[in-house]
């Protein structure tokens, strides 16, 4: 199931679904790559990170969190991830190419994954959440 | 919820205690009529939310720019007393002093005939946009001395002037920093990007001073009809950020800690006097450091442009004033005839203090503080000063921006960048952006008309009129 954008005045406001937990998780990471590239992005190199946490809306807000900082300090422009669930939190591959300018320019800065209306609840055909990105 | 709202004054309304549970202070904002229409639910409620915080002194507020945002809503200010208060990062907002510089030029209008040259060449050598890194490379010690001494470290390393620092809110660098308390993620982030403008609603401006309303003030803060002035908004990049991040987790442990019930997560706070509450209030002012570092680089850049296209020197460039808008602060305030240590949250909103009141800059004493209002890139910006009024209403506060209507993904719909650059360009501004998408989300629609909110602030007297700058070259992050 796709992300779709809600209205929202300040910032971002997604709404993500996922038929499981993985999958919402790696649509709430396209959700962000879609407002951050939305040029055309190739997998070309990827980043790993693992994190610790339970399971609930401060994983995702970790994940997202996380994936921003990924993107600004290893200056990549991301297109996809991929989740595994641990014992102990989770282990995320994300997929994309070193940031140009010329090609990966015009997308909008996320400066961080708000709490604010964050909750995961489960539906008939999955899990859904709102996620805000401060923009 | 908007039935419960009541009509106090020509421009103040108030949402008694009862509008969300819990509230322990009644809310009150500043609005026209004109502009009700504007106010959203969701920005009532969080303005209600605001006022269930441990500690709320007197009324949460809510300036003329209100508009939904996350925690506290945008033009939100809460003061809190030191020993029941709290402090809470969704009164600050991720990008930590987030704020604005205006730099005057001995330029008129008519000595600027080649806008589009020097705004190339402005865009050329300021970084902006998402991806991109400062000119500098901040060492682990540069990072160390930025994190504590904010715009003074920019100064001593040749990149502004003494007088800078004068003519800065905290003269450019917040007490009470402490590094240890910032994480080295955040570090890493903040290292190639002092120096950058960053993206969404931050740009850089070419003005012209269009209208003097205040002579006395005009003349004070070195502003006449006619002038070119520079106008810069960023704040503290992805430091900033990561710092919100990072103690936004600790704090919302904290709030279970400490029994703090919160109507939205992002209120996440801990009591003032509390471990977890000095730490983020020391790491936010390395963060708030930074964004003053930040702005004083970017108006070097700027600077240099402006010397080799007219042969002026720094000095000739002085910098009218510099305000931060997301920020909280401990200041003191007369509440009830005593005088009292608060600490004040501004997000999406200016401090504005009035006359004889401390931290003015030079010969300003009898005047109040240089206010800085930002228009959308189609509209006026506005030079403001403080005022008593703001004073005794809203904890020397008022409004930091026209404040958004309509959202990004409206703003896009109703025309392209392209259009956009069109029309303003048949009236003489000229726009420059990465891409057509970051101009349409800031159409100038999407904002409320800045010329309306800045006349409530003004009639309600929580400042007033100075100056009106309007743009003619933009550069948008």
């Amino acid at each position: 199931m796709p992300f779709s954008e809600r209205e929202h005045t300040a910032d971002v406001l997604m709404h993500v679904c996922g038929a499981t937990k993985k999958e919402l998780y790696e649509e709430a990471a396209r959700a962000l790559f879609s407002v951050m590239f939305p040029s055309s992005v190739k997998e070309k190199a990827t980043i790993h990170f693992t994190l610790d946490e339970e399971d609930g809306e401060r994983l995702l807000q970790e994940f997202l969190s996380e994936i921003l900082f990924y993107a600004e300090v290893e200056c990549v422009a991301l297109s996809r991830a991929e989740v595994t669930f641990t014992a102990s939190g989770l282990s995320a591959e994300l997929f994309g190419e070193p940031f140009l300018r010329e090609k990966h320019a015009g997308g909008t800065e996320v400066k961080g994954i708000s709490l604010s209306g964050m909750e995961i609840t489960r539906t008939d055909e999955g899990w859904c959440t709102l996620v805000l990105f401060d923009v | 919820m908007m039935e419960k709202i009541i009509q106090r004054g020509e421009y103040e309304w108030e949402l008694p205690i009862g509008t969300v549970p819990n509230m322990r202070v009644p809310g009150r904002f500043y609005l026209s009529q004109e502009l009700m229409g504007t106010l959203e639910e969701g920005a009532v409620t969080q303005l209600a939310n605001i006022a269930t915080l441990p500690g709320i002194c007197k009324n949460s507020l809510a300036m003329p720019d209100i508009h939904w945002g996350y925690g506290f809503p945008i033009g939100g200010v809460g003061a809190f007393t030191m020993d029941e208060g709290v402090i809470s990062p969704g009164g600050v907002g991720f990008d930590i002093n987030c704020g604005v510089r205006l730099v005057a030029t001995p330029l008129h209008r008519s000595d600027l005939k080649e806008v589009k040259t020097v705004l190339q060449q402005l865009y050329d050598i300021v970084p902006t946009g998402v991806g991109t890194k400062s000119c500098i490379t901040a060492s682990d010690r540069d990072l160390n001395r930025i994190m504590t001494e904010g715009a003074r470290w920019t100064v001593d390393e040749g990149y502004g002037t003494e007088r800078d620092l004068l003519w800065c809110e905290e003269q450019g660098c917040m007490e009470g920093a402490d590094i240890s308390h910032v994480s080295q993620k955040a570090r890493k982030r903040g290292r190639p990007q002092c120096g950058t403008l960053g993206s969404g609603n931050h740009f850089l401006e070419i003005q012209c001073v269009e209208e003097i309303f205040d002579p006395e003030a005009a003349q004070a803060f070195g502003i006449e009809e006619g002038q070119i002035c520079i106008m810069i908004h960023c704040g503290s990049r992805g430091l900033g950020h990561q710092v919100c991040t990072d103690h936004l987790k600790i704090l919302e442990d904290a709030s279970k800690k400490y029994h703090i019930p919160l109507a939205d997560k992002q209120l996440a706070c801990a009591p003032l006097k509390s471990p977890e509450g000095e730490a983020y209030l020391s790491a936010m002012a390395c963060a708030a450091n930074y964004a003053w570092a930040n702005r004083q680089m970017i108006t070097h850049l700027t600077r240099e442009v402006f010397s080799r296209a007219f042969s002026l020197c720094a000095e000739e460039m002085p910098l009218v004033y510099d305000v931060t808008h997301n920020v909280a602060k401990i200041e003191e305030h007369m509440v009830d005839g005593k005088r009292t240590m608060l600490c004040v949250h501004r997000k999406g909103a200016t401090r504005a203090f009035g006359p004889g009141t401390h931290d003015l800059p030079p010969g300003c004493d009898t005047i109040g503080q240089p206010v800085i209002i930002p228009g959308s890139m189609g509209s006026s910006s506005y030079l403001l000063k403080g005022t008593q009024g703001a004073m005794e209403k809203t904890f020397g506060s008022t409004c930091h921006g026209a404040g958004r209507v309509l959202s990004r993904s409206q703003a896009k719909k109703m025309a392209t960048g392209e259009s956009i650059q069109e029309t303003l360009a048949r009236n003489g501004i000229t726009v420059l952006a990465p891409s057509g998408g970051s101009i349409a989300e800031e159409a100038p629609n999407a904002y409320k008309p800045s010329g309306e909110v800045v006349k409530v602030v003004h009639e309600a007297g929580i400042s007033a009129r100075v100056a009106r700058l309007n743009p003619i070259g933009v550069i948008k992050g």
